[in-house]
């Protein structure tokens, strides 16, 4: 159960990722301030694809929930960090980014830190 | 800088390229409000009895003191991590933003009296190790495709179709 619900965890998670952040590249740079987050909240409703990023999250969310009380956070938050690997790999082939030498280094410095962590 | 600025793509946006410094900030409050929000969360959750799939048991939940401020601390970690996200890269973000799990786990030991073993201290120093090192390169792609596409929402006169 805490491995079917860690992968729901992640799973969702990586589409909420790649959909907002397809969506917030296409709205351009967004301000910080209070009036700004606010906007940020209405282009959520606007937006079918935030929306839907927005639902997975909240799946995500909800499994996390699940997630805590049967593991320790210490392993449930760095174990669905599996998610950079892939999020990583996606985010080259989806969304066209530019992936250097130190970027792809970071994401594997991250995964064996998974790893370990997983041990 | 590290950015590549297009000064004839600069109409096209709503607010004015971020630094790299700039973008680092908002990358530090994000890594904050995730960690104490998920603390927050936790520290609720643990005095719960085990939820299932029923969803009123999570919306009751949310009643909790500690459930509520984890919430809404969350909240405000995903409109935050929004802007950064039209800030810089998704393969930026997501590693940078890594370092939080380590503070996470970091606060789970500290007021959850949680276990971490010597295996998890060393993954935490490779999730910092690549964290940071991600936080060293460009945060943005120099010519993304998404600069000349419509932004109905995007506001400030930013608003452009070609």
């Amino acid at each position: 159960m805490t491995w079917a619900l860690l992968s729901v965890v992640v799973c969702a998670t990586v589409l909420a990722d790649l959909l907002q952040s397809h969506e917030m590249k296409r709205a351009g740079e967004q301000d910080v301030s209070t009036r700004g987050l606010g906007r940020l909240l209405r282009m959520i409703a606007h937006r079918a694809p935030l929306g839907l990023a927005i639902l997975c999250m909240a799946i995500s969310f909800f499994a996390f929930m699940a997630l805590v009380q049967r593991a320790p956070i210490s392993f449930v938050v760095p174990a669905s960090a599996l998610q950079f690997v892939v999020e990583t790999v996606l985010a080259k082939s989806l969304l066209r980014e530019h992936l250097g030498k130190r970027r792809v280094a970071g994401a594997l410095l991250v995964a064996g830190g998974v790893i370990l962590l997983a041990k | 800088m590290r950015e590549s600025p297009r000064e004839s793509e600069s109409a096209f946006r709503p607010v004015k390229r971020r630094t790299h410094a700039q973008t680092l900030l908002l990358t530090c409050a994000v890594i904050t409000l995730n960690a104490f929000g998920n603390l927050a969360l936790a520290a609720g959750m643990k005095h719960r009895q085990l939820l299932g799939i029923n969803p009123i048991g999570y919306l009751s939940a949310l009643f909790d003191p500690l459930v509520a401020a984890g919430v809404g601390l969350l909240i405000l970690w995903l409109l935050t991590r929004m802007a950064l996200m039209s800030w810089a890269d998704l393969s930026f973000v997501v590693p940078v933003t890594a370092a939080g799990y380590v503070l996470s786990a970091i606060l789970g030991r500290a007021f959850l009296s949680e276990q971490v073993g010597l295996d998890q201290w060393l993954g935490m120093a490779l999730i910092l190790a690549g964290s940071v090192l991600v936080g060293t390169t460009s945060h943005k792609t120099p010519s993304p495709p998404y600069e000349r596409v419509s932004m109905p929402l995007a506001g400030r006169g930013g608003e452009e179709t070609t």
